[in-house]
């Protein structure tokens, strides 16, 4: 199995056990899951992501299954020399980018910039729409979620760049259907989709083809995850698209790097 | 054994149909499912006595159609006091239910809501507070764990399991830890990590149901919050069925 989104890092609001490399991966491991796409919890707080990024990649340098995602803001003037140094110093996999808590438009000129960007270098980019409940979050660092009709209408013009929704929930998933399932180019992971029977409801809507496997750990509690998935019922096929397969598409898995 | 301590049952959706949600648990091995209707075709915070009774028409019509697998709570508001203390008689003192429910018409602290909090006490029936501490503003009405104290410090012969302790959150397990007929249930929200655990440490596994807050919310995920969390295998049992079962006296 293959967890598309994953994190190591410091909280700034609790504590999060499971949250260095060596415990994720063995939390991973203990539920069957093999590899992970990770990236750093502090790339969401930090002026600069790209020191973040750093930490992580050499943290993960012991860890071949756990691949860094690497956390980007096309706000600042120096995304694109931080693109190039995780592409060709680090052994970087995809981008993720968190327009609600750096605070630009995804549709800006400047991030069309680097979405665009990521295509060039055969990266997808993962756009979370949310880190944790806007409800439940501190009072001084409330940040609304991002609007996942953004995501599309960058999907619809810019079709050879690969796009994974993060955090997707249940009732955007279902409104937004009809738009998604016509974009090739784009993937939603289920880490934040939750209903009675969900994941069932979402494979007669959707199909298996754009679905990812994902915990949102250690934020969340990796059963819950697991058992999404036992509850469905899936078939083989099923499965192994969800879980797998999928991903090594949306993430050029069979590229050597 | 699993028991489900919160969930909604009507007939507004083809998703909160009771043997669509019994279907549902059951395959993530939960058997019984303690529910309440908050209105027959919606949900509805300031419910009229018609309203009323045909929720709870719902929840009876289910005890009746699956006794194995259902427990009736009896949704009531504040707002109608008469009302609501005969709905009591009728679904709990002369019917099969075993609970009360309380939603958002006031809030736990409300005066209004003594009334029926004394006629749980007679009936030895828990009543069932929805409570959340929401950072982005909660409902008009709608309580807060302190809120649910207020209620729980006056009449302290009352049992009170207090709805949502994702949405209560760190403070709302500090605010409620001091008083012992605080019950508290595992839904409302997302399968944040390390939650559970620190509730089991601040009020003890003895005050924890598992709940999951279905239609809206799913079994599974929400029973990973429990069968995944870092706790005592004994801690487990008490959450999933063993304290569901005791204060409910079923």
């Amino acid at each position: 199995m293959i967890d598309v989104s994953a994190y190591t890092g410091n909280w700034h609001f609790r504590p999060l056990p499971g949250s260095t490399p060596q415990d994720l991966l063995a939390r991973l491991n203990a539920h069957g899951i093999e590899q992970a796409f990770v990236s750093p919890i502090e790339g969401i707080f930090y002026d600069e992501p790209q020191l973040a990024n750093e930490m992580l990649c050499e943290k993960l340098r012991d860890f071949p299954s756990l691949m860094p995602v690497a956390v980007l803001n096309p706000d600042l003037p120096n995304w694109q020399r931080n693109l190039d140094i995780c592409c060709e110093k680090y052994r970087v996999r995809a981008i993720k980018l968190y327009p609600n808590y750096h605070r630009y438009n995804l549709n800006s000129e400047k991030a069309r910039s680097l979405l665009k960007a990521a295509d060039e270098r055969n990266m997808p980019v993962i756009v979370q729409l949310r880190v944790q409940d806007v409800r439940a979050q501190n009072p001084l660092c409330i940040v609304p979620d991002v609007d996942v009709r953004s995501v599309i209408e960058a999907a619809h013009d810019i079709p050879y760049t690969r796009f994974v929704i993060g955090a997707i929930k249940w009732a955007e998933a279902i409104s937004m259907a009809k738009e998604i399932t016509e974009l090739p180019n784009v993937w939603m992971e289920i880490s934040h989709v939750e209903y009675t029977d969900c994941l069932r409801r979402l494979i007669k809507i959707y199909g298996t083809r754009q679905l990812l496997f994902a915990t949102h750990a250690p934020f969340f509690v990796i059963k819950s995850a697991i058992l999404k998935l036992q509850e469905a019922d899936l078939s083989g096929d099923e499965y192994n698209a969800i879980t797998r397969d999928n991903a090594r598409t949306a993430f050029d898995l069979c590229r050597g790097k | 054994m699993i028991i489900d301590s919160h969930v909604h049952i009507g007939r507004w959706s083809q998703d909160d149909a009771v043997e669509v949600l019994i279907g549902s648990a059951s395959r993530s091995g939960i058997e019984v499912l303690m529910v309440s209707s908050l209105g027959e075709r919606g949900y509805m915070s300031h419910p009229t006595r018609e309203e009323m009774v045909s929720a709870n028409n719902c929840v009876l019509e289910a005890i009746e159609n699956f006794p194995e697998n259902i427990r009736g709570i009896c949704y009531v508001t504040p707002g109608l006091p008469e009302e609501s203390l005969a709905e009591i008689d009728r679904c709990i003192a002369s019917g099969p239910m075993v609970g009360i429910k309380l939603w958002i018409a006031a809030k736990a602290s409300d005066p209004g809501v003594e009334p029926i909090a004394e006629k749980a006490i007679e009936l030895n029936a828990p009543i069932l507070q929805h409570a959340w501490y929401k950072m982005t503003g909660n409902m008009e009405n709608e309580s807060t764990p302190a809120d649910v104290v207020v209620l729980a410090r006056k009449f302290p012969g009352l049992h009170i399991h207090m709805a949502h302790l994702y949405g209560a959150g760190y403070r709302g397990i500090a605010d409620i830890a001091p008083y012992p007929n605080i019950y508290v249930d595992t839904s409302g929200g997302d399968p944040e990590a390390a939650v559970l655990e620190y509730a089991v440490r601040g009020i003890g596994a003895e005050r924890i149901l598992f709940g999951s807050d279905a239609p809206g919310r799913g079994f599974a995920v929400q029973l990973g919050k429990v069968t995944g969390a870092d706790i005592s295998e004994d801690a487990r049992e008490m959450i999933l069925w063993k304290n569901a079962k005791r204060i409910y006296s079923l």
